[in-house]
């Protein structure tokens, strides 16, 4: 028996010795040999983590012998560029950083194939890739119909950066929990034109309407019901506006024409005491080059009258239905995802989609946006993912930014907007 | 009757038919030329002005040739009529403008001796790329730092609540600014050249009738220049029409509608909404307003060549 045993404990050692084996045989190198000489074109944002792909790259060209050419265009020409290449069919790009708004309208024309052929094959997928330590729901925004259309690149969350300094210097106890605090901060902030009370990126432009839409939630408003009924011009999303609108009175001259790169650039000088702006920017803060707040940013979700309020934005990294790289591309895909470049990209631009990255201590304690972007994570408010929301933040844009420029009222602003979003759903079919 | 022609008729014959000939295929590369970058393109943008297409949608989806479908819907689009409105307003206010300075300026340049350096100086905006323009002057008018904004609020002109290009009121206007400033140069040069070609008989005759400079100016520099004029107008009037790069950079139509020109309409059409069908009916109106306004300036050009 006793012999018997120990060669079964052999055997299974043996086997699970094999299989390690085969696991730890994986390289990057050994599985790229076949696409050596391979160029590949990554489209992708002019977003930190894209800066910090572009200066890692070098190290991926060496182990594989793919070169990899780094397009990086702002949020609107990547598209342009993109749907271009797409419905021609040229296959000019082989890596697309698409955001997870966009991946209805991407998968239903047909551009981006599903990830799992690539995924189940032995030879391309690392066998110590941990998928499940991407946040959940940064995976089910790479997912349509039940199948990854790509890997989470950029986590991306919009929650209140506070300048906690600026608070403390004037007495002013944050951050900020419900938006009368939010509010009451703003007014004894507000000291122009040294110091404003936020900052706002109300541009006609996709930027007022993420912003709008964390102010929207925070008063328990939603763009429509589970039946498609549009529900933003009701009382909540009236008084969600008329806060929104007022934000304006402690906002810097100017908000009208200001998209994220402003809030930006208006955090890190120290003009504005606190804005909503997206967590991929926490580097830029910490950066003594550009920045006048080194250590004196702090990070909240949204104020609510709920529970707490982000907005996820983050962008995956998919394949286009016409490269003609696509394994080159998986292989790319995953090492730029991967847990190590992620790692090692902190502070560099890297923005990480793992878990498990945000809960190493000592990142937590020298990046306080961390210990918010994990906890924003699981909680996130979203955008709508049909392919028809790029017409409505069209009519959201316009209508938004008219009431922060003052030719709209609110209530007519929402009524044209619900008009027009009602009339949008009804035409696709959805109600 | 052939027969009877001599050597040299039978030659110019041939030579006259063969030049003839090779006259077109000298202009053959040209309008080979033309047809693929003018003509093609145009049939092709009017296919898809009738057509249901949209770049972010399966082609499946697409519903083909729609006749007129894409025209009805931007006409019966409010924001089309504000588009109009705001071109129209760009157009005149800002040609307007830059053809009094510019006619003033070329009065004031006309008996001075200018060097080569001031009028290099002179052509420097017109030079430039609007795009680079645009970004330029997005500077200047910045909301906080602003070398315009400045000026503007030390003397009291601005508040500190708003910037140039932030207020639905000062916006088109700004943007009209840095149109004026970068095309008033070529109205400049042009009436100038005009100006100096001028017979200097008539003016000669004036002075010896004693007639005052005003009535001088305009009772002969006008009419004389008149030529001049109206084909700069018609260039800087279709220029003005779509005008696109300095808006893209400064306002991107905003804030709300205030500088959302036609071009800027199209362009969100096909690239923030990708309905491309859409998109080229919008170009088509554009080319006919273009088509209609040249026309007649055209026609009053060649009636003033009739009477002088």
């Amino acid at each position: 028996m006793k012999r018997n045993s120990f060669l079964g404990l052999v055997l299974i050692i043996g086997l699970i010795l094999a299989f390690n084996s085969v696991a730890f045989g994986w390289s990057l190198e050994e599985a790229a040999k076949p696409y050596a000489g391979t160029t590949l074109r990554f489209i992708t944002e002019t977003t930190p983590p894209s800066y910090w792909i572009e200066e890692a790259l070098p190290e991926f060209e060496q182990a594989t012998g793919i070169k990899v050419i780094v397009e990086r265009q702002a949020h609107p020409h990547l598209e342009e560029k993109a749907l271009m290449d797409f419905a021609a069919g040229t296959g000019i790009y082989d890596v697309f950083n698409f955001d997870y708004s966009w991946t209805g309208k991407y998968v239903k024309a047909g551009y981006i194939v599903p990830l799992e052929p690539f995924i189940d094959n032995p030879e391309l997928a690392d066998p110590n890739n941990n998928l499940e330590d991407f946040y959940p729901r940064m995976w089910e925004g790479t997912m349509w119909d039940g199948k990854a259309y790509g890997y989470p690149f950029d986590s991306v969350i919009q929650y209140l950066f506070w300048n906690k300094k600026i608070f403390d210097d004037h007495g002013v106890a944050g951050p900020p929990k419900t938006p009368d605090e939010w509010m009451d901060s703003m007014q004894k902030l507000n000291n122009p034109p040294q110091l404003y009370g936020t900052g706002m990126m109300a541009k006609r432009h996709l930027s007022v309407v993420c912003e709008w839409l964390c102010v929207l939630w925070a008063f328990q408003g939603e763009l429509w019901d589970e039946n498609y009924q549009v529900t933003l011009n009701d009382e909540n999303g009236i008084k969600a506006t008329e806060f929104y609108k007022k934000m304006a009175d402690y906002a810097p001259p100017g908000v009208t024409t200001w998209t994220w790169d402003d809030v930006n650039t208006a955090l890190q000088q120290g003009r504005v005491a606190q804005s909503v702006q997206w967590d991929e920017n926490y580097g830029s803060m910490e950066d003594p080059e550009e920045s006048a707040v080194v250590g004196q940013m702090r990070y909240a979700p949204v104020p609510s009258y709920g529970d707490p309020v982000s907005h996820y934005g983050g962008s995956s990294l998919g394949i286009p239905t016409s490269s003609k790289n696509k394994e080159a591309a998986f292989l790319f895909i995953q090492w730029a995802t991967s847990y190590d470049v992620q790692l090692r990209g902190v502070g560099k631009g890297s923005s990480p989609t793992r878990r498990s990255i945000y809960q190493i201590p000592e990142l937590r304690e020298k990046y306080p946006s961390f210990v918010a972007t994990d906890a924003a994570a699981d909680t996130t408010g979203w955008r709508p993912r049909i392919p028809e929301w790029d017409a409505m933040v069209e009519a959201l844009a316009l209508e938004l930014n008219s009431v922060i420029a003052g030719t709209k009222t609110v209530e007519e602003a929402l009524n044209t907007s619900a008009k027009e979003i009602d009339s949008i759903l009804t035409e696709a079919g959805y109600k | 009757m052939q027969k009877n022609l001599n050597v040299f008729q039978r030659l110019s014959f041939w030579v006259s038919s063969s030049e003839d000939k090779f006259k077109w295929l000298l202009l053959l590369p040209t309008i080979i030329v033309l047809a693929l970058i003018t003509v093609y393109p145009t049939i092709y943008a009017l296919n898809l002005a009738l057509s249901d297409y949209n770049l972010a949608r399966a082609a499946e989806t697409l519903k083909g040739y729609i006749g007129l479908d894409n025209f009805r819907t931007v006409l019966r689009n409010p924001q089309f009529w504000n588009s109009l409105k705001v071109t129209g307003i760009f157009t005149i206010v800002a040609v307007g403008v830059e053809f009094f300075l510019g006619l003033a300026i070329a009065l004031i340049l006309q008996g001075m001796v200018t060097n080569k350096v001031v009028r290099t100086l002179i052509l420097l905006p017109m030079i430039m790329a609007p795009i680079v323009v645009g970004l330029a002057w997005t500077y200047l008018y910045q909301s906080e730092f602003g070398l315009v904004t400045y000026i503007l609020r030390s003397l009291h002109l601005m508040s500190y609540q708003t910037a140039p290009l932030a207020s639905v009121s000062s916006a088109l206007p700004a943007v009209i600014v840095v149109d004026i400033w970068q095309w008033t140069p070529f109205l400049i040069m042009v009436l100038l050249a005009g100006l100096e070609a001028l017979p200097t008989a008539p003016y000669e005759a004036a002075k010896i009738d004693k007639a005052s400079p005003f009535l001088v100016f305009r009772k002969i520099t006008i009419p004389l220049l008149r030529p001049v004029i109206l084909i700069v107008l018609v260039l800087r009037i279709m220029d003005a029409i779509r005008v696109f790069d300095i808006i893209y950079a400064l306002t991107e139509g905003g804030p709300a509608s205030a500088t959302d020109v036609l071009s800027m309409f199209i362009y969100r059409n096909a690239f923030y909404l990708w309905d491309i069908g859409k998109a080229s009916a919008i170009s088509f109106i554009l080319l006919y307003i273009i088509m209609i306004v040249s026309v007649i300036l055209v026609n009053l050009l060649s009636r003033v060549k009739e009477i002088s």
